[in-house]
């Protein structure tokens, strides 16, 4: 680990601009989160735009605070609404509802907040030390290597998102079918550009992003809007701050879901709401009492918001070190560093190491300025669940348009935004989901040169990645992950177990 | 049969092989990667379009009598066909905002946008529509045009 970028994140991070900007960003975020239907990665890619002009550092120090923020918002709403405000909070419905029901929405907020500070401080810490660790190793790796990790990256995603294999690979397909329009990198030839200027270098990742996370968003809420359903939030009557003694009792439990939250973030194509649940059936497994789950159970609450916001440094570790985000949000946050010039890559650490260790620093100094944020400003968020979905929508539609023109300021953006936006809509009522083909969009590029220099490394001959033991473990788990969603896999078990039972 | 899938389906193979079609004039080297590619997406697609039909006619085969579901889904249908003509309304409605920054200014399209879509949207008093409309376009302006210097026309051009 390089001590002089690592003091150096730290000084970035510490300045008072780059404070400011992280109570500001977690403050949204928590807004955002409070909000049913508006997710994470929504605000983020809406965020994006504005963070342009920043430094490198200070931009994703706001993006990371963002990120934690929703992260702690989502249950917001999911205890006085008994809706989760978004996906990875569904689980705190569970518990915090009912403890919002019995006049305890004040403690149930207040444990949501200091299990979401400690599972957030678990991740960094985690990050902080895992991903450099992980980049020296990185560091040993070539364009074959490379390619070989993107081929994973873009297989696991695809086929541990949300619905089938199919759709999770087909999705991360045509993310990387479409990386391709623009100029090649090798050769200098423009494909499928049809002689328009506007797609020479490219369709903006950023621009695909507002358009696939936040238009259907928008949709989606137009839809649900006007059905005479008012939102009834319940009162905070209580006091906020958790006391000293459900602290202890939920310490073992709320590390446990960090834990848990940390190892789910670090594989590609699993989020918040994976490692919720799978946090809040641990804690009711480890429970004396199971019959108190669902009733208000504090270990219940704790358990998915230490989890969600454990994702958040767990995510990162991959996207870090081997330039593979682990989900649609970090995949944003590694879209601002693209757009500093600052290419995702084994480089991250090294080259561009003084702003990687600012975005390490800030994830951990955000969770304190979320447990402080939280404190005074949880018991406003109750305003903001009442917001009704309608304007929420318009809003949206309004910000999309100027944050994709604020890209390149140009409405070709602008249009491409809302061909995105349609076709992020469709995808939904298809149920397939939007990340993988983020993902691709990120590794198509990186894919492609890899590629490249591996067969020019290789004379042309597919065997060079073969030669690698590296590439060659990658490739073979890229398969596995593949086939492991499939029902070969499990039609190939059956008639093993067959066998053996027959020659047993 | 979920037509949404089945359609994007058949879009993942049109998209397929328009991109195949049109690498196949690029150079070889140029053309490698996105012709793998499209071959994927092809596939994929395909794979799709087998899943939705061969799940749907298993589900049909297993469905022995209508259940009281399939009534709910009759008389939602009208419902979940409004809700669609709502949403495609705003989404078009967008398309001629944006048009209209143009020739209007980002403001003056921004406030006429806000005022159709909420009108369609029906959900917000007006108070609450012109309050709320001020403070987002005010917050926009402050962000994107006096902070980050937007070059976009803030107002009528003519």
């Amino acid at each position: 680990m390089d001590s002089s970028m690592l003091m150096a994140g730290i000084a970035n991070v510490l300045s008072w601009s780059n404070l400011l900007l992280i109570i500001g960003g977690t403050l949204l975020g928590m807004f955002v989160g409070a909000m049913p239907g508006l997710s994470a990665t929504m605000a983020l890619a809406l965020l994006l735009p504005v963070t342009f002009s920043m430094e490198p550092g200070a931009g994703l120090s706001m993006l990371a605070s963002l990120y934690l923020g929703a992260s702690y918002g989502g249950s917001i709403s999911a205890i006085l609404l008994n809706t989760p405000g978004t996906p990875s909070a569904a689980a705190t419905v569970l518990d915090g509802y009912p403890l919002s029901q019995q006049g305890k929405a004040g403690k149930a907020l207040g444990v949501s907040l200091f299990a979401s500070f400690c599972g957030g401080l678990m991740s960094g810490i985690a990050l902080l030390v895992a991903a450099p660790l992980l980049g020296i190793v990185v560091l040993k790796f070539g364009p074959i290597e490379l390619f070989a990790v993107a081929v994973l990256g873009i297989t696991i995603i695809g086929s541990l998102s949300q619905g089938s294999v199919v759709s999770g690979l087909l999705s991360g397909g045509i993310g990387l079918l479409v990386s391709t329009v623009g100029m090649d990198l090798i050769t200098g030839t423009p494909r499928m550009t049809f002689g328009h200027m506007n797609l020479f270098s490219g369709i903006s990742f950023t621009v695909a992003l507002i358009g696939l996370f936040s238009i259907p968003q928008a949709l989606l809420l137009i839809e649900k809007s006007g059905q005479g359903k008012k939102k009834v939030a319940n009162k905070i009557t209580d006091r906020l701050m958790p006391l000293w003694a459900d602290i202890k009792t939920l310490m073992p439990n709320i590390g446990r879901s960090g834990l848990i939250g940390i190892i789910t973030g670090l594989i590609p194509g699993t989020g918040g709401d994976t490692a919720s649940w799978f946090a809040y059936n641990e804690a009711k497994r480890f429970a004396k009492d199971k019959s108190r789950f669902g009733k208000g159970d504090l270990a219940g609450l704790s358990a998915p918001e230490s989890a969600n916001n454990a994702v958040v440094g767990g995510a990162l570790i991959p996207t870090i070190a081997l330039g593979i985000p682990g989900s649609s949000s970090t995949a944003i946050l590694l879209g601002a560093l693209m757009v500093h010039g600052i290419l995702p890559g084994p480089n991250l650490l090294t080259e561009h190491g003084e702003v990687t260790y600012t975005l390490i620093w800030a994830v951990i100094i955000a969770n304190f300025a979320l447990l402080g944020v939280g404190l005074m400003f949880t018991r406003m968020c109750v305003a903001v669940t009442k917001v009704p979905d309608g304007f929420v929508a318009c809003a949206i539609i309004v910000l999309c348009i100027v944050g994709s023109f604020a890209i390149n300021n140009s409405f070709f953006d602008v249009g491409l935004m809302f061909a995105f936006g349609l076709f992020g809509y469709w995808m939904l009522k298809a149920g397939m989901a939007p990340a993988p083909m983020v993902v691709g969009l990120i590794l198509g590029p990186v894919m492609e040169t890899s590629y490249q220099q591996s067969m020019l490394i290789g004379g042309g001959s597919f065997m060079v990645f073969a030669k690698s033991p590296i590439a060659l473990c990658l490739l073979i788990l890229a398969l596995f992950s593949v086939l492991q969603a499939t029902p070969l896999l499990g039609i190939m078990r059956q008639r093993f177990g067959k066998r053996s039972t027959h020659s047993g | 049969m979920n037509m949404s899938r089945l359609s994007l389906g058949v879009f993942g193979v049109g998209l397929a092989v328009f991109f195949f079609v049109q690498n196949m004039g690029y150079p070889a080297r140029a053309a490698q990667i996105p012709l793998m590619f499209a071959t994927a997406v092809g596939l994929l697609s395909l794979a799709w379009i087998v899943q939705e039909v061969w799940s749907t006619s298993k589900l049909l085969r297993t469905r022995a009598c209508p259940s009281s579901s399939d009534s709910d889904s009759i008389s939602s249908a009208p419902r979940t066909y409004n809700q669609y003509i709502k949403a495609f309304s705003i989404y078009a409605l967008a398309l001629m905002y944006a048009y209209s920054i143009g020739l209007v200014g980002y403001f003056l399209a921004s406030a006429l946008f806000m005022g159709f879509a909420l009108l369609i949207v029906r959900e917000v008093g007006f108070r609450y529509a012109l309050i709320g409309s001020i403070a987002l376009l005010g917050t926009i302006g402050l962000v994107f045009f006096y902070f980050l210097g937007l070059n976009m026309p803030m107002l009528p051009t003519f």
